[in-house]
């Protein structure tokens, strides 16, 4: 198996690539973040202080690993696919399982050198004091775990697939599939080999958990199940300890086999794609009966027709069978989401499942606008769109009303169970967050996403900097407000705190319009 | 005009010069330390189907860009069909058709969908789209392809439709870069005929192309372009003439060819007579000899020939003597 032309090749390019420093300093940043805001709101001492710090940052580089690697990883093959030159590596002695290896490696290098960036961090809270050695042995070992996980949904998605946006898709499904499955195995070893598990719970209560539920709170926390955390390994036995060891070094070994089994699929699909054969009769039969409007079919082309003479670039949006089912699937998690929240929990504590909902909904909301030109970038169409009697005016409000067609749905649901549940009038000052994260960004988040999806090449990159740009905000107002509380007593006036936030957004939003529109009229931004 | 108003004759008519369709007076640009463009000189009459000569790098789709208002020039000005590309971008872009040497399709689309956008971005009327798209998928030939999606089509079918694209809002001026490349001789012989025929509608054609010898025959005018700078612009025939040392023919002699040699040798208006994988080329010393003297000489002593006749420049020839390869 030759492997090193393809690792050379690999770091060559890699190197070259700027989103790499800037994940890593993004990676170091959120890292940053978390300890500071955990530091400003604790003042315990530092024994007790570590532990927690220790939990809340391995925590955060687990989310952080969970959804960029597999994102980082999506395209490695899928963009070879696209440029036509993986089908020129296998005529020469390259084998598939070699090319698949050599990027494995690389990209594991790559997340390796992700997570390094945060290590000076990591360091405080050991030197603060209370974490124990198999504390560290645990965290670090689940972060190789998540990396080795996240690896694979991220090959088997890039092998899978051509077109970025799908395989990026299908890369952190996998990626949380993968995730909920560890946190599974987790329990079940524990239920197998650990009699008690964490402050006092006996496996038999442990039955009675639904254990879906339990997956992921196992997974974030670490260990311990859902009442523990890292300070509970000093209560254990030696002989516990021991157990807990080998638990994770079977769940390392579990996800190495994972690993391997993923670069081995992956390589089976590449070694298929030599012969690359289009769509047969049966598939497009399929596509055209399940993609195309069945009911009412003369509603539906006047609709579209309608659409298009309205505003071609926003008719863009919603053309293809793949942009219906994005805005309907949304629509359809967030109904599904919120129903499954509305009969597990009371409506006084859906604040905070509601702010994390409304996070997820806008992390989608700056995916969409800072890809949105990706498409006609790559194809060269944005070039002919551009030499069209088009304005930039209308190209602007064209792109910004097929997002806002996109969400529209999904972010009026939202709403509606805001008003409807009360979170919003509730009067405590934390539950409006979602709320107000949610009303200032519906209105500048894409704005942002399409200024950056000009600005930036790298789809990557271009949506973690509207992300940044879009919570940066609100983010230091929460900062300021913590301070104001802490230093001096005083409770912040939310309405305020929150007119101040939608006031800053709209101006920093009708900064980058303007910018985006001089760049669009003058043609000043990156093609290709 | 009201009907029994008098009609004004004008005194005395000179009529203007027709309006070129292209005009640009020292065109540049300048990509940071690289100089794509350099003062570019270059007037193109309204009807004419104009090649535009060079090597990789040479400026040629520089300068398409710029008349297709999507890139602006670092100084200079240029017009097409009297409309400055900068200041009236919007008048320019009504009445150019820029075909890109890439397709820039979208593969999940249908072929009239396709067409049927770019038709809204041009604001035709969507009455009249349905009739456009049908109309100009027939001057292509891709009528029968109409539902089918784009990504299953051909390289030769995506270029055609590239083509049918450009015609949707029937410009006057077509900037083609690169229009047969990638194509097969058929699908390249069958654009060219396409290009003739939008010739014959009065079309102002710009061609960017490498493919010389197709050239040679298709474009009326040419210009040739290195390192950002215009070498020659004028007819085909001019620059042929231009770059000929001298009158050349060839004669074909059978069997042994020296006594044809040494009785042209001794001829004055001749400068040189060699023998050529089994021909005799002859090269003139001017090109003003009347050259009607060689078969009567070779009749007249008695030498047996099968062939006579005058060696043309070909475009390529010509390429290779004006230009000295060098790209930026």
């Amino acid at each position: 198996m030759t492997i090193p032309p393809v690792i050379v090749r690999e770091l060559r390019s890699e190197s070259r690539n700027r989103t790499n420093y800037w994940l890593r300093v993004l990676g170091a940043f959120a890292v940053i973040v978390v300890f500071a805001l955990i530091t400003l709101n604790d003042r315990s001492s530092p024994a007790t202080l570590g532990p927690k710090l220790f939990t809340m940052i391995h925590a955060t580089i687990l989310i952080v690993v969970y959804l960029f690697v597999p994102a980082m990883t999506a395209d490695c093959l899928a963009h070879e696919k696209r440029e036509g030159t993986l089908g020129l590596l296998l005529l020469t002695p390259l084998t598939p399982r070699g090319i698949v290896a050599g990027k494995s490696f690389v990209h594991f290098l790559r997340s390796l050198t992700f997570f390094l960036t945060a290590l000076p961090i990591l360091c405080l809270p050991i030197l603060l004091g209370g974490v124990a050695w198999v504390d560290i042995y645990t965290a670090f070992t689940f972060e190789l775990c998540a990396i080795l996980l996240a690896l694979s949904a991220g090959l088997i998605a890039s092998s899978w697939g051509k077109i970025w946006g799908r395989t990026l898709l299908l890369a952190e499904i996998l990626s949380a599939t993968l995730a909920f499955a560890f946190g599974i195995l987790l329990v079940f070893l524990c239920i197998a080999q650990v009699p008690i598990i964490g402050s006092g719970m006996s496996r038999s209560e442990l039955f009675k958990i639904e254990l879906w539920l339990v997956a992921p709170a196992v997974l974030l926390s670490g260990v311990a199940g859902p009442t523990g955390g890292w300070s509970q390994f000093s209560t254990l036995s030696p002989g516990m300890l021991h157990t807990w060891c080998v638990i994770v070094a079977e769940s390392f070994l579990f996800c190495l086999g994972i690993f391997l089994l993923a670069m081995l699929l992956a390589a089976r699909r590449v070694a298929r794609s030599r012969q690359e054969e289009p769509p047969s009769i049966r598939q497009l039969r399929w596509q055209k009966f399940f993609c195309a409007p069945q009911m009412f079919p003369s509603f539906f082309n006047y609709r579209m027709r309608r659409a298009l003479n309205q505003n071609p670039i926003g008719w863009l949006q919603q053309y293809s069978w793949s942009a219906r089912l994005i805005k309907w699937s949304w629509c359809f998690s967030i109904i599904l989401i919120e129903t499954v929240l509305l009969g597990t929990i009371y409506f006084q504590d859906m604040r905070h499942a509601q702010a994390y909902l409304t996070l997820f909904l806008l992390v989608g909301v700056a995916l969409s606008a800072s890809g949105s030109f990706r498409k006609e970038r790559e194809t060269g169409a944005l070039e002919l769109i551009l030499v069209s009697p088009l304005r930039v005016g209308e190209i602007i409000w064209g792109r910004l009303r097929g997002i806002y067609s996109q969400f529209v749905f999904a972010i009026v649901i939202i709403l509606s169970v805001y008003f409807c549940t009360g979170t919003f009038f509730n009067g405590a000052g934390q539950s409006t967050t979602g709320f107000l994260i949610l009303m200032s960004n519906v209105v500048t988040l894409p704005v942002i996403g399409l200024y950056f999806s000009l600005k930036i090449k790298n789809i990557v990159l271009a949506w973690l900097s509207t992300c940044f740009y879009a919570l940066l905000v609100p983010l230091i107002l929460w900062l300021i407000e913590i301070l104001l509380h802490l230093f001096q007593g005083y409770a912040a006036n939310v309405s305020a705190l929150f007119f101040v936030s939608f006031f800053i957004q709209i101006v920093l939003a009708a900064f980058m319009l303007r910018r985006l529109y001089t760049n669009l009229d003058q043609r000043t931004f990156v093609l290709g | 005009m009201n009907a029994s108003s008098p009609t004004i004759i004008p005194a005395a008519t000179t009529e203007a010069p027709p309006l070129p369709a292209v005009q640009t007076i020292g065109l540049t640009r300048v990509y940071g330390a690289m100089t794509a463009l350099n003062s570019l000189n270059l007037t193109i009459n309204q009807g004419d189907l104009f090649g535009f000569i060079g090597s990789n790098g040479a400026g040629k789709t520089t300068t398409l860009r710029i008349l297709a208002t999507f890139l602006q020039p670092s100084a200079g000005t240029a017009r097409v069909l009297g409309h400055d590309v900068v200041k009236d971008a919007d008048a320019v872009r009504h009445v150019i058709g820029y075909m890109p040497d890439f397709f820039g399709v979208y593969k999940d689309m249908e072929v009239t969908e396709y067409l049927d956008f770019f038709g809204a971005c041009y604001k035709i009327p969507s009455g009249k789209r349905e009739q456009t798209v049908s109309d100009v998928l027939e001057l292509v030939g891709l009528s029968e392809k109409r539902g089918a999606l784009i990504g299953a089509l051909s390289r030769g079918m995506q270029q055609r439709l590239g083509l049918a694209r450009v015609l949707i809002h029937d410009p006057k001026v077509l900037l083609l870069d690169e229009p047969a490349s990638g194509l097969d001789p058929r699908a390249r012989i069958e654009m060219m005929a396409i290009l003739q025929e939008l010739q014959r509608m009065k079309k102002t054609i710009i061609i960017s192309s490498h493919i010389l010898s197709e050239l040679q025959n298709l474009c009326n005018r040419v210009a040739i372009i290195e390192r950002g700078q215009l070498i020659y612009s004028g007819p085909v025939q001019g620059v042929r003439d231009q770059m000929a040392a001298g009158l050349v023919y060839w004669v074909t002699v059978p069997g042994d060819s020296s006594r044809a040699i040494e009785i042209l040798q001794a001829r004055p208006e001749i400068s040189e007579v060699v023998a050529v994988d089994g021909q005799v080329k002859v090269s003139f010393k001017s090109h003003d000899v009347d050259p009607s003297f060689l078969p009567e000489v070779l009749v007249q002593c008695g030498i047996k020939f099968t062939g006579l006749w005058e060696d043309e420049l070909g475009l390529e020839e010509v390429f290779l003597r004006v230009t000295k390869g060098d790209t930026q």
